[in-house]
């Protein structure tokens, strides 16, 4: 079945539609989640989050079609909520989950860096370059879900480009 | 920077999917379904929150104008008796003080011309107890009546002696409820129409004095659906669903009720639509402690529900 018909069986209250929607983007969800809290335990209370929130809100959500954009945004909405909430929390060394990363990467050091550094941008930055390159979104879509002109959203990523060349040139 | 970016990705492609993930959705789908069947429940309730409020309004105007209160000072015995007049806050109305082995000795009627009155006699042995225990008088639709508990109670002897209630106008119906507390005691009065209620707590005796008048400015309430369980004989199993579905079922407005055979029921609470009502029903069924049967009956305010068999 087709995205926009499930989103919009899930609208008027379908479960199961709603269920499968959320099982085709599990994995998403929890990378994004994962990519701003850089632990699994957190990682799996913004999932659950998000889909509380996106059952009980389905029915604001106006165009069917945009049923991923939204949850998207829901996730990364719900995982800067969560950074602030638990700012103590987020570690400042390698988590286990980071150390099975740097097992699978042993000799890539700079993406390792590189994923790390992104840590150190602002929220909207990070957001631009999660959902454009490890999201593999188009710019539009990442403007659709930050809900920002596309205009900035192309100056948040000039800015973040220019910031994380900076600090990969620190590092190395 | 694009080699990094493509190795940055295969990197995050990589993070590990934890088994842990399909219980945190679940969570979150339960948690949000939990939160959903508060909030459509909430919904229910608030229009028939409303209509009973509509008629609380005529409560008031008639206890603030009330030509009755008058009367029941003059028709009081000797005349020195101390009394009070209860003002209903919101639909329930409270008096009395906490006491304790009072019996509820007599009940009885007496009709005036614009009103009439149950008179509830409270003993302290086989005396007149000087004030009434704490009792509570509660306002409820569909059908009209009220619920009279009184606490400290641990005798009901007006129970064989009920007064006969054929022929008048505004009473219907008098019974007792089963308590599971040993010392209060419960008994509804049901209404052929809707009433303007006073109610006055007397000491020296201890009364219990309702006056009920008919409220010719009532809204005309629409049918309902009730949500309710079979007639069953009063008992203790009856009465365990009603603490079921108050207590597990967040099912604020379950009462006992009578039905026209005198058997009773239980009744979950009632709905403005059948749709309603239904949504209702699938919840309750989904509940596997709660093993009733239930059934969806229509009901026009005034009406007395049936006797409905399993």
């Amino acid at each position: 079945m087709e995205l926009s018909q499930l989103a919009a069986k899930a609208k008027k209250g379908d479960d199961n539609a709603f269920a499968k929607l959320i099982e085709k983007k599990k994995d998403n969800l929890y990378r994004i989640a994962y990519s701003y809290v850089k632990n699994q335990e957190d990682a799996l209370d913004i999932v659950s989050e998000t889909v509380f929130k996106a059952y009980t809100n389905i029915g604001t959500l106006k165009n069917p079609d945009y049923f991923y954009t939204w949850l998207t945004r829901i996730t990364i909405n719900t995982s800067i909520d969560h950074i602030k909430k638990h700012s103590k929390t987020i570690p400042m060394e390698l988590g286990t989950e980071q150390r099975d990363i740097e097992l699978i990467q042993t000799d890539q050091e700079a993406t390792i860096d590189l994923y790390n550094s992104i840590d150190k941008l602002d929220e909207k930055l990070k957001t631009v370059i999660i959902l454009k390159y490890l999201e593999d979104m188009t710019l539009s879509e990442v403007a659709e879900t930050m809900e920002r002109p596309l205009g900035t959203v192309k100056t948040f990523l000039n800015k973040a480009l220019k910031e994380l060349r900076l600090t990969l040139k620190e590092v190395l | 920077m694009n080699k990094e970016i493509k190795e940055m990705k295969e990197n995050y492609n990589a993070i590990k999917i934890p088994d842990a993930l399909d219980m945190a959705i679940q969570e979150g789908i339960l948690r949000g379904k939990r939160k959903m069947k508060k909030s459509r429940r909430n919904k229910g309730y608030f229009k028939v929150l409303i209509s009973a409020a509509a008629v609380f309004l005529f409560f008031v105007i008639g206890i603030n104008t009330s030509p009755t209160f008058a009367d029941t000072i003059r028709e009081l015995p000797g005349g020195e008796a101390i009394v009070r007049v209860l003002q209903f806050n919101k639909d329930k109305a409270e008096g009395g003080k906490i006491t304790d082995g009072q019996d509820i000795k007599d009940i009885d009627t007496k009709k005036n011309e614009d009103f009439e009155r149950l008179i509830v006699d409270l003993y302290q042995g086989e005396q007149a107890a000087n004030v009434p225990g704490h009792f509570s008088i509660t306002y409820l639709q569909y059908p009209y009546s009220i619920l009279v508990e009184v606490s400290g109670v641990r005798a009901f002897s007006a129970w064989d002696n009920l007064p006969d209630l054929s022929g008048k106008e505004l009473f219907n119906d008098i019974y007792r409820l089963i308590t599971l507390d040993d010392s209060a005691h419960r008994f509804v009065v049901t209404f052929k129409k809707p009433v303007i209620l006073e109610v006055t707590e007397q000491n020296n005796p201890a009364k219990i004095i309702i006056d009920a008048r008919e409220d010719e400015e009532a809204e005309k309430l629409p049918a309902v659906y009730s949500l309710r369980t079979a007639s069953f004989p009063l008992g203790e199993g009856i009465a365990a669903a009603e603490g079921i579905l108050k207590w597990e079922l967040a099912s604020a407005n379950a009462r006992l009720l009578r039905d026209t055979d005198g058997t009773y029921f239980v009744e979950e609470g009632y709905y403005l639509t059948e749709e309603e009502a239904l949504a209702r029903l699938s919840e309750v069924e989904e509940y596997e402690y709660f093993d009733f049967k239930m059934f969806i009956e229509k009901r026009e305010p005034h009406q007395t529900p049936k006797s409905i068999a399993e």
